[in-house]
């Protein structure tokens, strides 16, 4: 036949046929009835536990690694820094009111510096940072990030009024504003200044510890579902934070009396964070390898160390009278506080990248939590 | 309405736009319920659509990936060949959305007295968790569960946080980070775009074998589980469902596996975690350690220790 008279493609006849034949790849949406009373065979078991005999697609990591890096593990110290400080700086201007007015002061000021450089941090940690402004595009708590992000925002508002109450409070007179200017009076009205602290509180509690629930809320090795992560980063917030403040009282010509009950509190702290550390280890088992014994063991045993170290400093005899062992304490605990988060962020991504234990964060009877949710009702997989 | 908004010439007129942003508006709040068929819901259980991949028939062709790859105008993963087979993608990521693994595993012959490989195959993708960790964790609300029942990334509003790619727990979610590309999560879409024109997705419609079937999700988990029977019928009881009904404690899949051996074996999780299961409690004990210290704290401040 000549060129142009051959049928076009789709008016061959064997094109025909096809038309009308059902596609194999698609099923319709009347079902087959299923057979009676058949029971579904139930997975095969591991033949092997450990990482010798167990089953594996060729050592190919399970999961994939987390994309933070240093502008998050900064953020964390930072963040729970500037929140501790906060904390601590209220709760004395209430509990203690005007004999610890300059630790109410630098306070707010070391909780301010701090939090300056938070945003751009979390903002350059984006994959797409000129789209940061998405994460307030909802409102959705159960996301420990955006329940998270707007607590940042809202306590760095809190923060900010505070600052600048103090700055007036403290330099207001040679600004222009005397004590009974209507600004300062605003500022420091007592039923504002309630509501201010009813919900910067809670706000900065929140900022303490969400990253630390944001980390458990995974899929990771490490961080899966450990009850102690949000409260170990709670109390390294509140830690860091008495450190920090505790050495910017350093920088007065007179002890101040709130190092003394700062030292405390950073104490008490501390103490929390050991119990919590040895809880998140407990919980974590295995999986916790990465911290003990990878690349970031001597992150791991240096915030325990710094932590331990600060504690014993302590305990030398008229220690709160000599100006370099306090700072070398506080020096020491903020070291203990970065490393150890610092350690946390990247072990994470060691942990993801272990084959065997992506493997295990997929079987959750090996943890003391999983061993009890296996317990509780275990869906069968014959009544499909 | 896609129509509207992209055609300019139209004139909406202002009482329209303003009806459409006050109906819309609790779609700000998710989850938007209003087109999401719930699964618990027989008579929407009928729009839920999903994917049904039968390892038992994959030959290993890879047509799937390429029709996916074709049909997203994805980049391709070059020739290295992972381990022992023709795995050239090794996982899935944000650039690989179907990814063939092929395990070559040493088993005593049947018929002869030496040793013989056995061939598992399977063309691993997005589960489209029916509870989609992905999905709770998403602070930016890109990622939804669309009309079709099927987890859904919307390119044009993900930041790249990278929250979804640490909370998956079958590590399908990637982030193509910059210069190559957006910097933005990327996944299988399950085709939401050639659904919605009322087509099969572009690695069902090229799968050789009617391995990959795609329809709604009543009809596939019956199909299944006939399957299954059948094949146990014939003597091949190693055949099992794998998230047809749930996978362990974590929930059902919309796209769901028939396998032949241990999950680990085709590099999926045994038992994978719902990673938010507990987070208020969680949260609940952050705070109130918290507040102890503050409260402790509070208590020194007070003076607490000199009195008495």
């Amino acid at each position: 036949m000549a060129r142009d008279e051959r049928p076009l493609m789709n008016e061959a006849a064997w094109v025909e046929n096809l038309r009308h034949r059902p596609d194999p790849n698609r099923l319709h949406s009347a079902p087959t009835p299923a057979p009676d009373a058949y029971e579904l065979p139930a997975m095969p078991p591991r033949h092997g536990d450990t990482v010798a005999t167990e089953p594996s697609y060729y050592d190919v990591p399970l999961l994939k690694p987390p994309v933070w890096k240093w502008e998050i593990a900064s953020y964390f110290f930072l963040g729970g820094l500037s929140a501790g400080a906060y904390l601590l700086a209220r709760t004395a201007e209430r509990a203690g009111g005007k004999k610890y007015r300059d630790l109410t002061r630098l306070g707010s000021y070391v909780a301010f510096l701090a939090l300056l450089p938070c945003p751009p941090l979390l903002i350059a940690d984006l994959g797409d940072p000129k789209r940061f402004h998405h994460m307030l595009r909802v409102w959705k708590p159960s996301s420990p990030m955006n329940f998270g992000t707007w607590s940042l925002v809202a306590y760095s508002g809190m923060v900010t009024s505070e600052v600048i109450r103090q700055y007036l409070n403290e330099h207001g007179a040679r600004l222009g504003f005397s004590e009974r200017s209507k600004l300062r009076k605003l500022m420091n009205n007592g039923v504002l200044l309630l509501l201010h602290d009813a919900a910067g509180m809670p706000f900065s509690l929140i900022v303490a510890s969400y990253t630390g629930l944001l980390l458990s809320c995974t899929a990771n090795p490490l961080w899966s579902k450990n009850p102690a992560l949000g409260p170990l980063f709670s109390a390294s917030a509140i830690s860091t934070g008495a450190e920090a403040v505790s050495l910017a009282l350093e920088g007065r010509a007179t002890a101040s009396p709130a190092q003394v009950v700062l030292k405390k509190v950073d104490t008490l702290a501390h103490i929390a964070e050991v119990l919590l550390l040895g809880g998140f280890f407990r919980f974590a088992g295995e999986k916790a390898a990465p911290l003990r014994q990878g690349r970031m063991q001597w992150f791991h045993r240096l915030s325990l160390g710094g932590l331990l170290a600060s504690e014993f400093l302590k305990l030398l005899p008229g220690w709160h009278r000599r100006k370099p062992v306090r700072i070398l304490s506080s020096a020491l605990g903020l070291l203990a506080g970065f490393s150890m988060r610092w350690a946390m962020v990247f072990a994470g991504r060691d942990a993801a990248q272990d084959p065997h234990l992506s493997r295990l964060a997929g079987r959750a009877s090996e943890s003391l939590a999983g061993q009890q949710a296996s317990q509780i009702t275990h869906r069968h997989q014959s009544s499909c | 309405m896609n129509q509207q908004l992209l055609d300019h010439s139209l004139h909406v007129s202002w009482q329209d736009r303003l009806r459409a942003t006050v109906e819309n508006f609790p779609n700000v709040f998710p989850p938007n319920h209003q087109a999401v068929p719930q699964p618990e819901r027989a008579d929407e259980r009928q729009h839920i659509m999903g994917f049904f991949t039968d390892t038992t028939l994959c030959i290993g062709c890879k047509a799937c990936e390429v029709a996916c790859k074709q049909w997203n105008q994805l980049p391709g993963d070059g020739l290295v060949f992972t381990a022992n087979s023709y795995d050239n993608t090794q996982h899935l990521s944000a650039t690989t959305w179907r990814h063939v693994a092929f395990k070559e595993k040493r088993v005593a012959s049947e018929h002869t007295a030496d040793m013989s490989n056995r061939w598992l195959m399977l063309s691993d993708v997005c589960k489209h968790c029916q509870d989609a960790p992905c999905q709770h964790a998403c602070p930016t609300g890109a990622i939804i569960y669309n009309e079709f029942g099927d987890v859904y990334l919307q390119n044009d509003i993900c930041n790249g946080c990278g929250y979804c790619i640490a909370a998956c727990p079958f590590g399908v979610l990637g982030r193509a980070d910059a210069p190559h590309d957006d910097g933005h999560a990327h996944k299988c879409t399950l085709c939401m775009d050639r659904q919605e024109a009322g087509m099969t997705p572009a690695c069902a419609k090229a799968c050789p074998t009617a391995s990959i079937q795609f329809g709604p999700i009543d009809a596939l988990r019956d199909a299944a589980r006939q399957r299954v029977h059948d094949l146990q019928e014939r003597g091949n009881t190693q055949a099992y469902l794998y998230g047809c009904d749930s996978v362990g404690d974590y929930g059902p899949l919309h796209a769901f596996f028939l396998l032949e051996d241990h999950p680990n074996e085709y590099n999926l999780p045994e038992n994978p975690p719902q990673p938010f299961r507990g987070q208020t409690l969680r949260y609940g004990a952050a705070l109130a350690v918290g507040t102890l210290l503050v409260t402790a704290a509070a208590w020194l401040f007070g003076g607490g220790s000199q009195r008495g």
